[in-house]
């Protein structure tokens, strides 16, 4: 069986286990914990520690398989693990939060140490009023014309399969076809 | 409640993220070497702030308001407690949001980036002095002025000057744009084929100095811009406004695979990437 593996990373409650939740077949293999931090619980109450996985059946011999990193960097060893053979990844970056920003330039930093495969990155939580514009998300990431900045709401489908079908034209288009 | 950790643990910036999003009222101390730093917050919101440094002389403000946020975020370390508690300074000082200050900070270091990219450039440039010398003969220079001015052969580079002089070289670059502005000046890569007649000296021949002013109060150390009538010229046009990657260039095109390694490149049979694109669009 041919896999195919694709990684969504991102920084601290960016809504990495959402994206995978929406579009995965599978119900979602999730190692999360309760968060014990008092201030990371107004973000949320869970956090995703070691990975979430979903899976893409293509047809009986291929299937894409998703590994969602965890965002805390106190697990960022699992980043190298998680991005070994992956075809490309998904910077899944909070658009509501400013400061979240400069966290997830940090992230493109470290992940484009580890691989060197194509990348795009999901401006999530448009559908929240607050949220920036995706030129300014780009601006602020200091990311190139050429690195897809792609609007999300990782809760809709449609946004979710938008996002992988401009990462899977990406890699189309960048890497070495056999 | 109290939370207390360290700044290299929990980042300010996510620390302030999470105090801003509770609805409480209390302090944030945070002491670091011989600083201290206190942020003030009613029901979340950011209401004062301060920062402290301990020295010889007792314990002095040293920042407040936002400035002192701003002089916050360079903190790379630091220990931090946060108490609940009613009392708060009386004086608020802070009238921005936490998202407000972490933008404007992204700014003023996106500006500091455009200027030190400036610096590194004019530094390597030789100034010469202008073919076409201003018409106006009201220009007045300072002594500061002049001391660049004076070195200006065609031939030095902006870097050369600013260590002859012992100077900085932001200020010289600072003091050399100003006579780019002037039109007294200009920059070029290359030294000119033969020295221009018109060297620095020569150009006090259409300018009027204010030499009255100059030697006993600059020895003196009294010599302030102030005691000197500028003429002011019109603002430059407004060039192109910089938005500099915050990301080198290097990184970008490694983490995009766009030209460098080819070995590592994922090999993908492109039927088989077809049937995935076709697959997900069907979802």
């Amino acid at each position: 069986m041919d896999i195919f593996k694709i990684v969504v990373t991102g920084a601290y409650s960016a809504g990495k286990s959402q994206f995978i939740r929406t579009i995965s077949e599978i119900e979602v293999v999730e190692t999360e914990a309760g968060v014990s931090d008092a201030e990371e619980l107004t973000l949320k109450d869970h956090t995703t520690v070691a990975l979430d996985f979903g899976t893409i059946t293509i047809n009986p011999e291929v299937a894409v398989y998703l590994f969602g990193t965890p965002g805390q960097e106190r697990f960022d060893f699992m980043w190298e693990i998680l991005s070994v053979g992956c075809m490309g990844y998904v910077v899944m970056v909070d658009s509501t939060r400013p400061a979240h920003l400069k966290e997830a330039v940090n992230v493109i930093k470290q992940f484009s140490s580890i691989t060197q495969v194509p990348f795009v990155v999901a401006a999530n939580k448009q559908d929240d009023p607050t949220c920036l514009p995706i030129e300014y998300v780009r601006y602020r990431l200091g990311l190139p014309a050429s690195i897809p900045v792609i609007p999300c709401i990782a809760t809709e489908l449609e946004s979710v399969k938008n996002v992988l079908l401009t990462l899977l034209d990406r890699v189309n288009e960048l890497s070495a076809v056999a | 409640m109290s939370l207390q950790g360290t700044l290299s643990d929990l980042p300010l910036i996510d620390l302030m993220q999470v105090l801003t999003l509770q609805n409480k009222t209390g302090i944030l101390s945070i002491s670091r070497n011989f600083s201290q730093a206190q942020v003030c917050f009613t029901k979340s919101k950011l209401y004062s702030a301060y920062v402290h440094h301990t020295g010889q002389k007792g314990r002095m403000v040293v920042r407040q308001g936002e400035d002192a946020l701003y002089d916050l975020l360079e903190w790379p370390d630091g220990q931090f407690v946060f108490e609940l508690s009613p009392a708060i300074p009386a004086e608020q000082n802070v009238h921005q949001s936490w998202d407000f200050i972490i933008l404007e900070q992204c700014r003023r270091e996106d500006e500091q980036l455009n200027k030190q990219q400036k610096i590194t450039q004019i530094a390597h440039l030789r100034p010469r002095v202008s073919a076409n010398p201003p018409a106006q003969a009201e220009i007045t220079l300072n002594l500061d002025d002049w001391q660049v001015l004076l070195q200006i052969d065609g031939r030095q580079t902006v870097e050369a000057i600013a260590n002859k002089l012992r100077l900085d070289l932001n200020v010289v670059v600072e003091r050399v744009q100003k006579l780019v502005n002037y039109n007294l000046v200009e920059l070029h890569e290359a030294e000119p084929a033969a020295l221009p007649t018109a060297q620095g000296r020569e150009i006090g021949r259409y300018m009027q100095v204010p030499t009255e002013h100059y030697q006993s109060d600059y020895n003196q150390g009294a010599y302030t811009d102030n005691q000197v009538n500028y003429y002011t010229p019109p603002p430059p046009p407004p060039g192109p406004r910089w938005v500099g990657p915050v990301l080198s260039r290097e990184l970008v095109t490694v983490g995009s695979n766009e030209s460098q390694q080819p070995a590592s490149k994922p090999k993908v049979q492109r039927g088989l990437l077809s049937g995935i694109i076709a697959r997900i669009r069907g979802l």
